[in-house]
């Protein structure tokens, strides 16, 4: 078999996922399929700017 | 932050033979986490690659996490040489990627996506069914959340 071959994996969720599917937030999903992929993006944008700045600030902390 | 607008806007002004994975690809499908990077499966062919070097060339990509002063010439040669490149620009990070874990490279995946409007931008963007099996397949611990918010999906889009 070559390195390039493709694995046959199922895309049935195994007990594991299973465990972690309890935990998604919903909401969020229900909200974000409401949007249209230009809004999803966008919101992904507002939310690494938010990130970096919640970076900066603890940086700030840290080198106080 | 990822300029998305800009990214895209240049792959698609050079014609760049990509596809969308990862984060930004469960993003378009309506997942809620944040990820930092755009992960894109390249055409490995000599004249996409040249494409790529055009395309991203002008915006500084570097190896991402190399210390600064590193020599690292984005180029044709440089490409054919590696597969899997994780860069940083200045229109954000980016992951180059030639092949990935349980889905071969681009024309093993592009069967497999669903062309989709981004900012103006018609991109392939890995389907939800191959994007799960993928995750699967990397196997990776620090997955299983993300793995569990697309099965979430698949099922809240039934």
């Amino acid at each position: 078999m070559s390195a390039r071959a493709v694995t046959a994996v199922s895309a049935e969720p195994d007990p594991v996922v299973r465990a972690y599917l309890a935990d998604v937030d919903r909401t969020l999903l229900v909200k974000n399929l409401s949007l249209t992929p230009d809004e999803r993006f966008r919101q992904l944008m507002a939310l690494q700017k938010m990130a970096a700045e919640l970076r900066r600030a603890g940086r700030e902390v840290r080198t106080r | 932050m990822i300029d998305f607008p800009a990214l895209l806007g240049v792959l698609q002004e050079h014609e760049v033979r990509f596809l969308i994975v990862g984060g930004a690809a469960a993003t378009a499908h309506g997942s809620a986490r944040l990820t930092q990077d755009l992960d894109v499966v390249y055409d490995r062919s000599r004249e996409n690659i040249e494409r790529l070097v055009r395309a991203l060339g002008p915006h500084e990509p570097y190896l991402r996490g190399a210390p600064p002063g590193l020599p690292f010439l984005f180029d044709a040669e440089t490409l054919r040489r590696g597969l899997n490149f994780t860069l940083t620009s200045k229109l954000g990070d980016v992951d180059l990627l030639g092949e990935i874990v349980g889905g071969g490279g681009y024309a093993e995946l592009a069967p497999h996506c669903v062309a989709m409007e981004i900012f103006g931008v018609r991109c392939l963007v890995l389907g939800l069914e191959k994007l799960i099996e993928v995750k699967r397949a990397a196997g990776r611990p620090k997955d299983l959340e993300a793995l569990a918010e697309l099965v979430a999906i698949r099922e809240e889009r039934r």
